[in-house]
């Protein structure tokens, strides 16, 4: 009767404990033991430019990224100018990763006479301050600093009453930008330039301040929108803030951005202090412009 | 009552060493790919998969985190994450399969084992059955696993565009390595 009994309790308590040890089965391990990780996001804009300022994105460490960016004449007679072509100014620019986090550039924009900014070389430092991210580190933006100085080289003629730091613009920025959806970016840039020649009523130093935007219409093309704000008062009569909407194509080592806008610079102060047409005009005012960019090397080991 | 008691915890204890035993996880783990261009080779690694094994059951659980994967250069591993395995939908790979003819297998064994684990691969959000031969070798209370085997793109629904001016090759050969050691709590 007792080795029955036994044999009962026996038989229950391995029954009992049983399910209790096999409960743990692999999927509930894999979600007990998985990593505590934090992941970046990555390819907030397609291109290092938004579309005429920056974007917080840089080429990545090691790489070296050619830049050619065009800004035609306006579409006011475009069969005569074939869209802006006759009036064209352009830069040539060279940008390298030392770090995934600090890039800089070089730049070299032509253009004189009628409308068009002062040939001028342009320098530039760019650093990640913080990466949006999310689990272990939550970041809910991605923010970049950038610094850049340029010089205008253009030959004044014998006569003209300047001094050399006429010939200077400074510019400071603040990119801060968040990937709020793998298609949906936007991006906010409190902006300072400097430059030291003006008009009597120009200002030197402008704060203005920049949104854009980003909207995947597939996986390697977007649309792109940019607007700066400056006050109209700083800037001087017949000056305008910038606006430009565009459209972004990436083709693996590629980056090709076409748009409009109604600035002719290359580089901030121009872009931002020196728009001499009202984007609302229209076609006397909207020009055709394209950024086309290349990467070479990057190899780490 | 004595007789009881024993019973009781010795039915606890047996039923614990009986089944914590044939639970294994990954202490290292390398997940390596290889695409070539006819311009240059693409090649990844990752080394943060985790997995478990039950050498009972064959039971065998892999997750791969996709952002893991690092490549040589920085903009193939945009282009990688962006634009073929949109991470960001589909932040992890995975592998569930049992190990077949469990029973037959003597994982303690210091020889190296060749044998076939049948399971689901979901990659960028696509599960395909997958049978893979792997090998196996036992040393020091280790377990080490090995495969090789090609996954078309197609498969998985990984697109490759046209227009690209460097295209990748239509398969990809997968290499990964894996040690486990028995789990513990």
């Amino acid at each position: 009767m007792s080795l029955i009994k036994n044999s009962i309790i026996t038989a229950l308590a391995v029954i009992l404990f049983l399910p209790y040890s096999y409960s743990q089965n692999l999927d509930s391990l894999m979600a007990k033991n998985a990593l505590e990780e934090t992941v970046y996001s990555t390819g907030t804009f397609k291109g290092t430019r938004l579309i005429n300022g920056h974007s917080v994105e840089s080429p990545g460490k090691g790489v070296w990224q050619v830049m050619f960016s065009h800004r035609f004449g306006t579409l006011e007679d475009p069969l005569y100018s074939f869209f802006g072509l006759d009036q064209a100014s352009v830069r040539f620019g060279l940008d390298y990763g030392i770090s995934d986090r600090l890039a800089l550039g070089i730049g070299r924009s032509s253009g004189l006479g009628g409308s068009l900014p002062p040939p001028t070389w342009d320098f530039y430092l760019k650093y990640k301050v913080l990466r949006q991210s999310s689990g272990v580190v939550n970041m809910p933006v991605s923010v970049s600093i950038m610094g850049a100085a340029a010089i205008n080289v253009e030959k004044w003629p014998a006569g003209l009453i300047r001094t050399d730091a006429d010939r200077y613009y400074y510019t400071g920025q603040i990119l801060i930008a968040r990937k709020f959806s793998e298609r949906f970016s936007l991006q906010l840039m409190p902006t300072f330039f400097h430059r030291n020649l003006v008009a009597p009523d120009q200002k030197q130093s402008i704060f203005s301040v920049g949104m854009g935007g980003r909207l995947k219409v597939s996986k390697r093309a977007a649309l792109t929108a940019e607007y700066y704000y400056s006050d109209p008062n700083s800037l001087g009569a017949g000056f305008y803030n910038p606006v430009s909407i565009g459209f972004d194509i990436e083709t693996g080592g590629h980056v090709f951005q076409i748009f409009l806008t109604n600035s002719t610079g290359l580089i901030e102060p121009q872009f931002l202090g020196r728009t001499e047409s009202n984007f609302f005009d229209g076609a006397k005012a909207v020009r055709l412009g394209f950024n086309f960019t290349r990467v070479f090397g990057g190899k780490r080991k | 009552m004595m007789k009881l008691v024993f019973l009781f915890l010795f039915s606890v204890v047996a039923s614990t060493i009986a089944i914590a035993q044939p639970i294994y996880q990954t202490t290292a783990s390398t997940i390596s790919f290889h695409a070539g261009t006819p311009v240059e080779d693409i090649d990844a690694v990752n080394t943060k998969s985790l997995s478990f094994l039950n050498s009972k059951s064959g039971d065998v659980s892999i997750s791969i985190p996709v952002k893991d994967f690092h490549f040589k250069r920085p903009l193939m591993e945009e282009h990688f994450n962006e634009n073929y395995l949109e991470s960001g939908k589909y932040p992890k790979a995975e592998f569930k399969g049992k190990i077949n003819d469990v029973e037959k297998i003597d994982f303690t064994s210091a020889q190296k084992i060749e044998i076939t684990v049948t399971g689901m691969l979901t990659v960028h959000g696509i599960s395909k059955e997958r049978t893979l031969t792997v090998t196996f070798q036992h040393s020091d209370n280790k377990i080490q696993g090995e495969t090789k085997f090609d996954i078309a793109l197609a498969d998985h629904k990984i697109d490759r565009p046209k227009i690209l001016f460097t295209k990748i090759a239509e398969n990809v050969t997968v290499t990964a390595l894996f040690t486990y050691e028995p789990y513990k709590k």
